[in-house]
């Protein structure tokens, strides 16, 4: 055959194909003189078509006449002229596959309509505007519109055809039409609908929408017409699957607008916290509906359970690091397309420490605690004067302090531990120094350095910001123990920290009772079993999988006044559903670490150590403890330091609690374990839900009822107001400490007072040795000025008059 | 299938209207003002459970527990 563009004889096929219904080959041949390529078709000769005009015309079927005008139609577009003719033979082929010889034009032009609209939209909408000879633009507009399903998507090119076709003029929708087959679809796979029905329920939609006349659509109000329509069917358990998740445009607005109060942690609102706020609504809704049974959902709605950080369903909860992990193998994380060998410098790893943990609080929800800091920096400060080790100590807190991207722009929430000596079990372990190499040498080598670095991390401490403010993070969390006070450096160490708690409250005095103790977050702990991590330090690490606190006082209303027995019972179902919660979570969180590349892969595939960096059968499931006071004050009409019979049945509802999780922890191979929940949330919500079922609850929430102000006391703490000693609080609030595995607070609550640094060591020195309290605190109250900028203490009750 | 309840109202987020009255009640008794200058326009920091924060930004429960807490008894300068 010959080519068309040159004439030469000489051409091949390249590639030969059968029509789908077998009537025709087509060929696709290559000219070998000019290497232009067309395609030829053979086919049986048949009876010649005849096209009848729209005035009763006849002529001759024409394939190209068919074929320039759809080229027409597709000009600009990314269409080849491969699928072009792809499309002419199909529609011939269907044209032929009529009895009739006679075809009319109307017929063709629907034909064409048809497949175009299925190629592409645009050459779709060109072809029917002059097939349909719209005499005006306001008619094209109006066919335009009944066709129209606003869709949300954005816009990718910017092309001026496509521009042409956004009849709302809004940027960030795009323009579709009516089809009514993605209901279908849609029905089935996201409700596993059979195709019989979804066809049924897509055909009712379609009936209603356009019997209704409307002119535009959107994809919600489609959705909420087929939720409906599987409403009516009885179809009630696949509406979850069709359910969005969203938000309504009045509370999106306010969340941009105003700021969430959930964390006071996210100190001024701005683009990431309110990306963050929306990211967590949704989540939330996804996490009750989709990750949680039904029961323990319920469960979180009326209260009866509180299932922490439920806004993060994708990340776990805690956390502690190990800055010999940092040290040994330098920086590789999945999120990083670079990697660091290990630092040869102290500023350099204060560096890698900084990046590791930002990276790192995109897996946990809460809070980053970092073991023996102030040691695992000790081999790089050797011969280092005390100014310079000042410096790094500057760098290093005010860097951790400023580090506030993550997490809705929230400064990390970073945890310090620091030792006044080297302990008895890190004495004997090798010391990895600059360049991840070990030094030869044991920790116990390294005491000097170490104290020097804690000296110079508590002067900084102690002198604040730039204004004088204290530093909220990274903690102080100071370990104590009873060489504390019998080795003479590490005393005159404890007394510099006391007065750094007594100039700012800076100081977290910390009782190791137990041998190892990790400290994280307000108050979790954690006691190291494994000889593995002390010996190998680069592998210690913790991980508090979940927190889910128990609201005491319900269950105690469950239960009705008096009845202490049934209210144990009450909370030990409750503890039951927390642990489903766990397991729950649990399971879903293991399929996210595991999957190769999958959100949590991070975390759950083999370390640079050889261990996963979180191991989900060794972490800390935890039951958190709030309104024992509100509890035990429903139950016998007192408060927890009004009397000793309260007290003692404050004990006795937390020793059962205690057992029950040693029971959960027996049954399930999980560590499970008490915590006094900080509850910066929780414990308003469990009063605001309480207040609508229980409506005796309004005689035991504390706050101001007027106001809506209201809640319950934290964890197992006495009430804030409560007028008992100092001593009797740390002693009574300490016995509780035991039962409560997990962590446990007492917080001295001083107001505008400024404590003397004696009477702080004094306090700590028998906090120590004559209760059980695992840590107490000092919190003063600052007011800080925008006008002057001047720190001073109390806010807003009888300001001190000696500020200075 | 479980009942599926509607999930209480989130007062947390929406509450930046009564918050402004709220704190214009408590007004009488925190009247925070620097005692260098006088200038009201300061803003507090405390521990609001296990770190510190600003007191404004706080949720109302936190603040209403701040206030019993300055009602509380936990220093007596001439003991201990």
């Amino acid at each position: 055959m010959k080519c068309p563009y040159c004439g030469s004889p000489n051409t091949r096929v390249i590639d030969k194909r059968l029509s789908e219904d077998m009537k025709y080959n087509r060929r696709r041949r290559e000219c070998m003189q000019c290497k232009k390529r067309f395609t030829t078709y053979e086919r049986v000769e048949d009876i010649k078509l005849t096209v009848v005009k729209k005035d009763k015309r006849r002529e001759p079927f024409d394939r190209e006449k068919i074929k320039r005008g759809i080229q027409k139609a597709c000009e600009k577009r990314p269409i080849s002229i491969e699928e072009i003719d792809e499309i002419v033979d199909e529609i011939e082929g269907e044209l032929r596959q009529y009895d009739e010889v006679e075809i009319d034009s109307q017929v063709i032009g629907e034909l064409i309509m048809e497949k175009l609209r299925e190629l592409d939209e645009v050459a779709y909408i060109r072809f029917a505007s002059v097939y349909r000879r719209f005499t005006d633009i306001a008619s094209f507009m109006k066919e335009l519109e009944k066709l129209k399903v606003v869709k949300e998507v954005s816009v990718k090119g910017h092309d001026s055809t496509e521009l042409l076709l956004m009849v709302a003029g809004d940027t960030r929708e795009e323009i579709s039409s009516w089809d009514k087959s993605k209901i279908t679809q849609a029905l089935m796979r996201e409700a596993g609908l059979p195709k019989v029905e979804a066809e049924i329920i897509a055909n009712e939609v379609e009936r209603k929408i356009f019997a209704s006349g409307i002119q535009t659509i959107s994809v919600d109000l489609i959705r909420s017409l087929v939720d409906n329509e599987l409403f009516v069917r009885g179809y009630d358990t696949k509406l979850q699957q069709q359910r969005i998740l969203g938000i309504p445009t009045f509370d999106l607005k306010q969340l941009i607008l105003s700021k969430s109060k959930e964390n006071s942690n996210v100190v001024a609102n701005n683009p990431e916290a309110v990306n963050l706020a929306i990211a967590e609504t949704i989540l939330k809704k996804y996490a009750l509906q989709e990750l949680f049974s039904p029961e323990v959902a319920n469960a979180h709605r009326k209260g009866r359970i509180y299932l922490h950080d439920l806004g993060f369903p994708v990340r776990v909860y805690c956390s502690a690091h190990s800055l010999e992990y940092i040290k040994k193998y330098g920086l590789k994380l999945l999120n990083l397309s670079t990697i660091s060998r290990p630092a040869n410098h102290a500023d350099t790893l204060t560096g890698h420490l900084n990046t590791f943990l930002a990276s790192m609080q995109a897996y946990y929800a809460g809070a980053l605690g970092l073991a023996y800091l102030n040691i695992f920096y000790a081999p790089y400060f050797v011969g280092v004067p005390y100014k310079q080790i000042k410096q790094e100590a500057q760098r290093l807190i005010y860097s951790c302090s400023q580090n506030a991207f993550s997490r809705g722009g929230q400064t990390l929430f970073v945890d310090f531990n620091i030792h006044l000596g080297i302990p008895n079990y890190l004495r004997d372990i090798p010391a990895i120094g600059p360049g991840g190499k070990y030094t030869g040498k044991t920790y116990a080598h390294y005491e000097k350095e170490a104290q020097l670095f804690a000296k110079a991390l508590m002067e900084v401490w102690m002198e604040g910001d730039a204004q004088g403010k204290v530093f909220p993070f990274p903690k102080f969390d100071l370990h104590v123990d009873q060489k504390s006070f019998d080795d003479p450096e590490q005393f005159k160490l404890l007394q510099y920290a006391c007065k750094v708690a007594s100039e700012n409250g800076s100081t977290y005095f910390i009782f190791d009772r137990d041998e190892v103790n990790l400290s994280m977050c307000c108050r979790l702990k954690t006691t190291i079993r494994d000889t593995y991590m002390i010996e190998h330090p680069e592998s210690m690490r913790y991980c508090g999988f979940q927190n889910v606190s128990i609201n005491l006082p319900q269950a105690a209303y469950r239960a009705g006044k008096g009845n202490i027995n049934d209210c144990i019972s009450q909370i030990k179902e409750a503890m039951d559903i927390a642990m489903e919660a766990h397991l729950q979570k649990k399971a879903f969180i293991h399929k996210l670490m595991t999957t190769e590349n999958g959100t949590l892969w991070q975390i759950g595939k083999t370390a640079e150590d050889g261990r996963p960096y979180v191991d989900l059968e060794k972490a800390t499931y935890i039951i958190g403890v709030i309104g024992l006071n509100e509890c035990v004050q429903y139950l016998i009409d007192e408060e927890l330091h009004e009397s000793e019979e309260a007290y003692k049945l404050g004990l006795r509802i937390i020793a059962a609690m205690n057992l029950k999780a040693k029971e959960l922890e027996k049954k399930y191979g999980l560590k499970v374990t008490l915590e006094e929940t900080p509850g910066e949330s929780a414990p308003y919500k469990f009063a605001r839900t309480d207040i609508r079922e229980f409506p005796e609850s309004i005689h035991y929430v504390k706050g101001d009822l007027d106001t809506g102000a209201i809640y319950y006391s934290n964890s197992a703490h006495f009430a804030a107001e409560a007028p008992i000693d100092i001593i009797e609080r740390i002693t009574k609030q300490g016995r509780f400490n035991t039962l409560i595995e997990s962590g446990s607070i007492t917080h001295i609550f001083i107001g505008e007072q400024k404590i003397d640094p004696a009477s702080i060591l004094n306090l700590v020195k028998k906090s120590w040795l004559h209760t059980q309290s695992a840590q107490i605190v000092f919190s003063p109250e600052f007011t800080i000025c925008r006008d002057c900028g001047k720190v001073s203490r109390g806010y807003g009750r009888a300001m001190s008059e000696m500020a200075q | 299938m479980a009942k599926i309840e509607p999930e209480p109202r989130k007062i947390t987020e929406l509450e930046t209207t009564i918050e402004a009255k709220e704190s214009h009640n408590a007004g009488d008794q925190l009247k925070p003002r620097c005692p260098y200058c006088g200038s009201e326009n300061v803003y507090g920091m405390s521990r609001v459970v296990g770190y510190f924060s600003i007191i404004e930004n706080w949720n109302r429960s936190k603040k209403a527990e701040l206030k019993r807490r300055q009602q509380g008894n936990y220093w007596f300068d001439n003991k201990s």
